[in-house]
């Protein structure tokens, strides 16, 4: 087990290297710098800017303080916030997406779970056609476009929540329902079938055999198996509720990271890209990480053992 | 070897086990196949008839290709004539959606839109057919260590969310110049052909252990024809699938990214471009955002229903 987990943290570290490095030289390469303005500035200006963030030292050298900084931690300044560094940007902006996400993503399962069960117990009745449909629904609606509904319905049409803004309960509502919807209907689909597959195994008609209450058979025998496999797929969810941030807090004006990382592209704001890129491939390698980790430890069948190349 | 006897029921009795006698020699119909015999994808036609929504999703993907096509040419309006007299027009006769902020029709944006979409969502499929199922293809093949190394790479790739690999080669691509839409085309080809690889690997591995691949093999096949005239074939089943499932997927970039500024720009009518525009506007104008709303989940939906229906059509492993 500790072998397995230094290998994978060694293949994180080279994940997030590569991406760091990747997209390093991506940034390089942009004709458009970040201090092409609509009017030329002159070029003494222009060179001193270079000179105060290390442009014009040569390629290879830039790389290396880059990655040497990147070690300590230290993401390097904005190019256009002049007094903020990207990792006081990532401080700001993190807490505020990580908030909404995790509201989400806990929306999500407590949503789609039940959902999912409810339709597997019904298979095939009406209630299970309408969790599929609603599911199928959830995964077909863009997100921004459920933003821009939800939005229109409950805040300029019932008035029932503000319609944007971050700071109350209530505005958190709208944006968290957005970012749930796709894995709300993913969790969902994803529960029906394991709960059917689960249904027709053995230990099931076992535990129905001795009596016990079908209450039980599902909360007891039958829950624990089917939350395998959602936990599985809790990694590429929260890569997209990550990626969902970016537009959900543009249009709800939340100050969270997604909404900096878009306005950093449109902005060429390099190093603030390049640093938010970092952190959250960092993240999501991490959340992979703790992902397998929590399957192991539900299911005592997976232990993880130096697997043979094939 | 002991003469063979057939039995036959006799007439008017109940079947069971004393109500056989033999058939008359010579009578002929020993044993008759009773239906056409099928095969998989006759059986895989007659499975998705029977599901509805995918029914309806494959006649709503018909009729938006045909809209796509017919809808701009029989307007009498283009999508970038500007009307400044007649901004902000709320539904009516002559604008069934209404007109925008430059008094363009609505309808006709939206219609020329699907033609963006629908290219996207073409050209997605095929790069994505041609990348992803060639190197999961070549990976599986020749397994060993050049799998090792060509999955690897696709597992790092995985690490990252795609959209983030998309926005940054559309911002590389955007900045060198390339036209909007093949920006977005190359952001997503390149991207998007991943689970395609992963899916194709995985079959192709099973596939090269059956007689035939052993066949082929004996009778001097080389590797390329193994690979892409017996193998790659008979995985075709969840390549369709995963490639219906794409395509939804690669739509909704090009509109995000139109949506965050990053695809397709203004006055290029894309779906994305008119949901933002619709978006500043849902204040005063909500009818603004929700041709563009409306047609982007349609699409969406029948591709998805399509695509899941075609996956317990043609693959029922894959099933969810």
């Amino acid at each position: 087990m500790s072998k397995y987990v230094i290998r994978r943290l060694l293949s994180m570290f080279l994940v997030v290297l590569i991406v760091a490095s990747a997209t390093f030289f991506l940034m390089r390469f942009l004709p458009s710098g970040p201090f092409s303005r609509e009017k030329a500035l002159p070029a003494a200006v222009i060179k001193n800017l270079e000179e105060r963030y290390h442009m014009n030292d040569p390629l290879w050298k830039q790389y290396v303080d880059y990655i040497g900084n990147l070690l300590r931690g230290d993401l390097g300044p904005s190019f256009k916030y002049r007094d903020r560094t990207v990792n006081s940007i990532i401080k700001d902006g993190f807490p505020v997406s990580a908030t909404l996400g995790a509201v989400a993503v806990l929306l999500a399962v407590v949503i789609g779970i039940p959902l999912g069960i409810w339709g597997a117990l019904r298979q095939n009745g009406w209630q299970d056609n309408l969790v599929m449909f609603v599911a199928l629904l959830g995964v077909s609606v863009p997100n921004f476009i459920m933003a821009v509904l939800l939005m229109f319905i409950f805040a300029l049409g019932l008035h029932v929540v503000p319609a944007a803004g971050w700071g109350s309960f209530r505005q958190t509502i709208l944006p968290a329902l957005t970012l749930a919807g796709y894995p709300t209907a993913f969790i969902a689909r994803l529960v029906r079938s394991s709960m059917l597959e689960v249904l027709r195994q053995e230990y099931i008609t076992t535990a129905r055999a001795k009596g016990l209450s079908e209450h039980l058979v599902i909360f007891r025998h039958a829950l624990r198996n089917i939350l395998i496999p959602v936990v599985t797929v809790l990694g590429p969810l929260i890569a997209a509720v990550f990626t969902g941030s970016f537009v959900v807090e543009k249009i709800f004006a939340i100050p969270g990271l997604g909404r900096y990382y878009v306005t950093s592209i449109n902005d060429r704001d390099y190093t603030t890209i390049l640093g938010v890129t970092i952190f959250y491939s960092a993240l999501l390698v991490s959340m992979n990480f703790l992902v397998d980790l929590t399957y192991a430890w539900l299911d005592p069948r997976i232990r993880y053992v130096e697997r043979k190349v094939s | 070897m002991p003469a063979q006897t057939a039995w036959q029921l006799k007439e008017g009795v109940a079947p069971d086990a004393g109500s056989f006698v033999p058939a008359p020699k010579g009578s002929g119909e020993l044993q008759q196949i009773a239906g056409r015999p099928t095969t998989y994808w006759s059986d895989a036609i007659r499975r998705i008839r029977r599901n509805k929504l995918a029914v309806v999703g494959f006649w709503i993907i018909i009729a938006l290709l045909v809209v796509a096509v017919v809808g701009p040419m029989v307007s009498p309006y283009s999508y970038e004539d500007q009307d400044l007299d007649n901004t902000f027009q709320s539904p009516t006769l002559r604008h069934p959606f209404g007109t925008d902020q430059l008094g363009r029709d609505q309808l006709t944006r939206v219609m020329y839109g699907s033609r963006i979409s629908l290219a996207v969502g073409i050209v997605c499929a095929a790069l994505n057919f041609l990348i992803g199922v060639t190197y999961g293809g070549i990976a599986a093949y020749f397994g060993g260590r050049v799998d090792e190394i060509m999955m690897r790479i696709v597992d790092i790739l995985y690490g990252i969310p795609t959209l983030i690999i998309v926005i940054l080669l559309t911002v590389l691509f955007k900045d060198k110049g390339v036209n909007p839409l093949v920006n977005v085309f190359i952001a997503i080809g390149l991207t998007y052909w991943l689970p395609m690889a992963r899916i194709v690997r995985g079959e192709i591995l099973s596939l090269k252990e059956r007689e035939f691949a052993l066949a082929a093999k004996t009778i001097g096949a080389t590797n390329n024809r193994i690979l892409f005239r017996h193998l790659i074939p008979n995985a075709m089943g969840p390549i369709i699938v995963t490639v219906t499932l794409e395509i939804p997927a690669a739509i909704f970039t090009e509109a995000f990214l139109s949506y965050i500024g990053l695809g397709v720009s203004a006055p290029v009518a894309s779906w994305g471009v008119l949901a933002s525009d619709g978006t500043e506007a849902i204040r005063s104008f909500p009818y603004l955002v929700m041709s563009p709303a409306l047609a982007i989940s349609l699409t969406m939906f029948a591709f998805n229903f399509l695509g899941d229906g075609l996956r317990d059509a043609l693959d029922p492993r894959l099933r969810q």
